[in-house]
């Protein structure tokens, strides 16, 4: 699993900590039933606050993409594996959209305007 | 080297290590038995089976030797040579030489300590020998045995260890930008496997040796029970590489490796091959001199220190934790 923060990004830490998990399991590196490795542990090696790494665990479980258990800790969801069937699909839609001169960012704006 | 020449090689290594650790087993163990066969009219209806220190304390038939030197016999090879028969097709090591002497050697001695112990005991011959001059010959057969069986094997070593092609790609870090990757390093199927014959083998020896009543059983018990303990904290490794390093730790917390990022020299992924080049699976070292936490064929994080040694671990997508380990390489040095 790779986590890739930047302190000087106008992105919230804990964004880019959840947004690195999705990205893990959108590559395939993360698959259902992996356990992730604990928020003090994920704090500890990129040196930031445990309440970040939290945050972004939460919020990865509202997206059903993990499960937190007591004891367990964070286990990759069942529910997660049709983002990685999704991936080619949104590799090529963001090829296709770059190509038109559409970035990333309103690309995403454009799905969530979609979904509402 | 070509496949061909490869293959070649293994053959020949294959067919000299069948010659010593089982045909040569076999063929000493037909002998001593014939040996011990022919004696039987000349031997009394009960004869000494065991001996104590204060002298002999267990009497059985004659003919309960006749059984134990086929059993043991054939039993010892093959429970030391099949596995390596079976598993060692592609690839060959130093393991797979040793192995096939200590089969001939154990053999020897075996054979000289049987039929030297009958042969003391037959009634119209004395031979003059006593228990220890015949455990003094069995070793000596132990060590001429396992050292020609050595010696006359080829010298292979042929492993799928070879770095990967390409370079691990470069992460291209902003100013600002950390990185960490995480990982986990578990045992694969064939060493399980092999973890738990031998546990069994183990196990069973020492009950064995519980039942016919030896007063040793316990010595035994507590090299099982620590063979359980290591294979316990060496079944999965959590892997962590960050801008610090490199850190390997066991499940259980114990043991554990630090490769600061500053002490490292060299980063190498390479394809492991645990039996040919570490004699098995598990916490090892290589006949190179190479550390390694190997739990399965496949890919590996190699990275050299600045002191020269070499520390291996086997993880999924290794290219990545090189790329991270890479970038905090540079990092530190500059």
């Amino acid at each position: 699993m790779l986590i890739r923060i930047d302190a000087e990004s106008s992105r919230p830490l804990f964004e880019q900590v959840a947004s690195s998990v999705r990205g893990d399991i959108l590559a395939g590196r993360l698959v259902p039933g992996d356990r992730l490795p604990s928020a003090r542990e994920v704090a500890d090696a990129l040196d930031i606050n445990l309440h970040t790494v939290l945050r972004a665990y939460q919020q990865l479980r509202d997206e059903a993409l993990i499960d937190l258990r007591r004891g367990r800790g964070a286990v990759v969801s069942a529910s997660a594996a049709p983002l990685a069937e999704l991936a080619d699909e949104v590799a090529a839609l963001v090829r296709r959209a770059s190509s038109l001169g559409i970035s990333p960012a309103t690309l995403a704006a454009l799905v969530t305007e979609i979904e509402s | 080297m070509s496949t061909a020449a490869i293959t070649q090689d293994i053959r020949r290594a294959r067919r000299a290590f069948l010659l010593v650790g089982l045909v040569l087993p076999v063929v000493l163990t037909a002998i001593a038995a014939g040996f011990i066969v022919a004696w039987l009219p000349d031997l009394p209806e009960t004869i000494v089976t065991h001996w104590g220190p204060e002298g002999p304390n267990g009497y059985s038939s004659p003919v309960l030797y006749v059984w134990v030197q086929v059993l043991l016999g054939l039993g010892i090879p093959l429970l030391l040579t099949l596995p390596i028969l079976i598993l060692m097709k592609s690839s060959w090591g130093v393991t797979c030489r040793l192995l096939a002497a200590i089969s001939a050697g154990t053999s020897a001695l075996l054979c000289v300590v049987f039929v030297g112990s009958v042969a003391m005991q037959r009634e119209s011959i004395s031979t003059g020998l006593s228990i220890g001059a015949v455990l003094a010959l069995g070793f000596g057969a132990l060590l001429v045995l396992g050292l020609i069986g050595w010696f006359v094997q080829p010298n292979v070593i042929r492993s799928t260890t070879q770095a990967s092609d390409a370079a691990s790609p470069d992460l291209r870090l902003a100013p600002g930008e950390k990185v960490a990757w995480f990982g986990t390093a578990a045992m694969g199927r064939p060493g399980i496997i092999s973890l738990v014959v031998s546990v069994l083998i183990l196990c069973a020896t020492t009950v064995w040796v519980f039942m016919i009543g030896d007063g040793s059983w316990w010595i035994l018990a507590i090299v099982t029970l620590l063979l359980v303990a290591l294979i316990a904290v060496t079944l999965v490794f959590r892997v962590r590489v960050n801008a610090a390093g490199l850190r390997v730790r066991s499940i259980i917390g114990w043991p554990r490796w630090n490769v600061a990022a500053s002490e490292i020299t060299d980063i190498q992924v390479v394809q492991v091959d645990p039996m040919a080049e570490f004699g098995g699976w598990g916490l090892r070292i290589a006949v190179d001199g190479r550390m390694g936490i190997v739990l399965r064929t496949g890919e590996a994080l190699q990275v050299t220190r600045s002191s020269g040694r070499v520390f291996v671990v086997t993880i999924d997508d290794a290219r990545t934790a090189a790329s991270v380990l890479t970038t905090a390489m540079k990092e530190a040095r500059s």
